[in-house]
């Protein structure tokens, strides 16, 4: 099994892409993914749209993070309202991921250590401002294709940025959105851009007390 | 993010879980070169680690808790531990980039 995902009672059923639902409570499910179905990632995220198109919400958890099945119904059962909140809202939608690490190498660090730490403080605060700025760039590309909503992350190594769009309209919103990502790259040319997606919206599954 | 400043991708899990699929959920060891396996995991661990404490002591230098002692006391530690590491990872025949252990969707560890 690879994933766990909640999704309506109703449209819990096998169809190609999922096995029979395992669980439900209050009109919910939990559904599961056969890893046996999949003999590579891409055919894990040819199911994984065919998901997205079909069920009303799809949000995967991992088995191997922990929930035992009859956790997830538990845990289904106490969280309904927020968990069809979740469905609701996410409801039609995957998610765009971008992630930017910068490319150039820095030279040499001083040799005294107190000099080598305030370099490496120095560093991290110029990639943050860099990362700052990509994102920034980034961001109204993707509000000028009308994706309004997303997370955007800057940690130690670059930053992350996921965007929420319609399923229905992702791969033409990706095609345009990599034109854009091109674009920025020659603004931002000491950098690795890499796009991946559509997935589901795991970014904007917002529940604090998942499993 | 957490405290240390590092963050983790939200997907992560479900990717996670992919790749171990994809590896059949297993470790590949090669006999021949057991040795220089095992070095790279332990010295990638403690690397990471390592990088760790730097995030951290990087992030009390921007809040601006450390006294001048601190700063040269932390900074040569780091220093030293990096080029322990390095020294190390070269009796296996080890570079610094193979301290940098795969963790799939994760990323890599340093």
């Amino acid at each position: 099994m690879t994933a766990l995902g909640y999704s309506t009672a109703d449209a819990a059923v096998p169809h190609g892409c999922l096995s029979s639902p395992i669980g439900s409570g209050a009109g919910l499910a939990v559904v599961a993914l056969a890893d046996t179905q999949f003999n590579n990632s891409r055919a894990r995220l040819a199911s994984q749209l065919t998901c997205l198109r079909t069920l009303d919400g799809f949000v995967p958890f991992s088995a191997n993070h922990g929930p035992t099945l009859a956790q997830a119904e538990d845990w289904l059962n106490t969280h309904e309202t927020k968990a069809r909140s979740v469905l609701d809202d996410l409801r039609g939608h995957g998610q765009l991921t971008l992630i930017a690490a910068p490319k150039t190498t820095h030279g040499a660090l001083p040799r005294n250590g107190a000099a080598w730490l305030q370099e490496k403080t120095r560093r991290a605060g110029s990639l943050r401002k860099r990362s700052e700025a990509l994102l920034c760039c980034l961001i109204e590309h993707a509000t000028n294709l009308g994706i309004t909503r997303h997370v955007s992350q800057i940690h130690a190594k670059g930053a992350r940025l996921d965007m929420l769009l319609p399923i229905a309209q992702a791969t033409g919103l990706r095609t345009d959105f990599a034109h854009a990502v091109s674009s920025s790259q020659k603004v931002f040319p000491d950098w690795e851009i890499t796009l991946t997606g559509p997935w589901p919206a795991f970014a904007f599954w917002t529940l604090e007390d998942v499993i | 993010m957490n405290d240390l400043g590092l963050s983790f991708p939200p997907d992560l899990l479900a990717q996670a879980a992919q790749k171990a699929a994809d590896a059949g959920g297993r470790i590949k060891i090669d006999p021949d070169t057991v040795e220089q396996d095992l070095a790279r995991v332990v010295l990638g661990l403690m690397a990471f680690l390592r990088q760790l404490m730097e995030l951290q002591a990087i992030r009390r230098m921007e809040n601006g808790t450390l006294t001048d002692e601190q700063i040269e006391l932390l900074g040569t530690t780091l220093m030293r531990a990096e080029e322990a590491l390095h020294d190390m990872a070269e009796r296996f025949d080890l570079r610094p980039e193979d301290l940098s252990l795969d963790l799939g969707p994760l990323g890599k560890t340093i």
